[in-house]
């Protein structure tokens, strides 16, 4: 029996557990709850240096006992789910036994909150110019830009990565301007018939991931992977940019397409880019917050 | 901020959480209220990210919240400082 085995075994065993001791609650509540944990395992385990049992056991002492999720579930999906929604915060600060209940439930909201408005890491903040990449402008002039900015645009025709974008115009960026954190993904969609690539637009092949690390360099990492999952700009082309957390402005532009897509989407994304370069935006200014977590 | 980072974030602080599992049912209650809402996305470590994000109604909530609990606050200290009898 493999190691990985016998940690599988003793997170299902847990789950089990879990699922068992949830069973007041309703199917649905039960799931998610379950799926939330198991998320959280899979979570945890990333993070690990080492997959070992021992490593394993930690994550799920420091999850609990089951009964005590089971009771904190009793609470917060049973008692509650009666009641009318302008009632409950009134109730929640009158029943002191479960202070800590409303306090960790503020807490949520606090922290939640934060990470939103990028509170978690946010010194020193950096704007990054982007003059070029803006609907209307060619892909190729987009990338001498970014070069002349110190950034570095690719192309992923998986699993080769090549430093040219092609041709093209730029047909939609997202997100276009404002504060985005680091690690953020800048989607690029460039209307025009692609060659020799192929990528599927929620694929993410494991080499491609391997041949991002060595460029990520020590203590930097991805924040974010995001993918515009609109067809009519994935089955296109999309460039997407990698802001990292690095003392220089640092980016990589990754190219995705499909070169059997369908004729309709391509004139979508040109009627797009049509309508997009009437309007001409002004020039793309993306400002990365580095130095901490997310 | 992902489901596994805001748990670990909780459990550091002292006394709110008696186990990083217990804030699941309470996560799972707070996004059925619509006080929260997640969103799935890729990590380039491992498995796709549940990310949990504010809603305009949580907002609201933690804002009625805080006016609650300040005003329990004066009063518990009021009581506990002999103010009222």
């Amino acid at each position: 029996v493999s190691a990985n085995t016998t940690n599988d075994k003793m997170i299902d065993d847990y789950l089990d557990q879990v699922e068992a001791a949830l069973s007041t609650l309703s199917a649905s509540q039960r799931r998610q709850v379950v799926a939330s944990i198991s998320t959280h395992i899979d979570e945890a385990r990333t993070d690990l240096p080492e997959d070992n049992e021992a490593a394993i056991q930690e994550i799920l002492l420091r999850l609990g006992d089951p009964k005590d999720i089971a009771a904190s579930a009793a609470y917060d999906l049973t008692e509650s789910a009666n009641d009318e929604p302008a009632k409950r915060t009134r109730r929640l600060s009158r029943r002191s036994l479960k202070l800590v209940i409303v306090v960790t439930f503020a807490a949520i909201l606090v922290i939640a909150s934060l990470s939103v408005a990028g509170v978690f890491g946010t010194t020193p903040v950096r704007q990054i110019q982007i003059p070029y990449i803006a609907p209307g402008t060619t892909a190729a002039a987009a990338s001498a830009d970014l070069a002349q900015n110190g950034l570095q645009p690719w192309i992923v025709c998986e699993p080769v990565w090549i430093p040219n974008p092609g041709a093209g115009l730029v047909a939609i960026v997202a997100p276009s301007a404002g504060r985005v954190p680091t690690g953020t993904f800048i989607n690029i969609g460039v209307a025009g018939v692609p060659s020799g690539c192929h990528l599927h637009p929620h694929y993410v092949d494991p080499s491609v991931l391997r041949s991002l690390g060595p460029r990520l360099g020590p203590g930097m990492f991805l924040a974010e992977l995001k993918f515009n999952y609109k067809p009519e700009v994935t089955y296109v082309r999309n460039f997407m940019a990698i802001v990292y957390p690095d003392t220089r402005p640092s980016l990589t532009i990754r190219f995705v397409q499909n070169p059997t897509y369908p004729a309709a989407i391509n004139g979508l994304v040109t009627a797009i880019m049509g309508n997009l370069t009437s309007t001409r935006p002004s020039p793309v200014v993306l400002i990365v917050e580095e130095g901490g977590k997310r | 901020m992902y489901g596994f980072e805001l748990t670990r974030t909780l459990a550091e602080a002292d006394g709110l959480v008696t186990s990083e599992g217990t804030v699941y049912p309470l996560l799972t209650r707070i996004r059925e209220e619509g006080l929260v809402e997640t969103f799935w996305e890729q990590s380039p470590q491992g498995p796709a990210r549940r990310y949990y994000r504010i809603t305009r109604d949580g907002r609201r909530a933690l804002l009625n919240f805080k006016e609650q609990w300040s005003l329990f606050r004066d009063t518990v200290d009021s009581v506990l400082k002999g103010d009222i009898k």
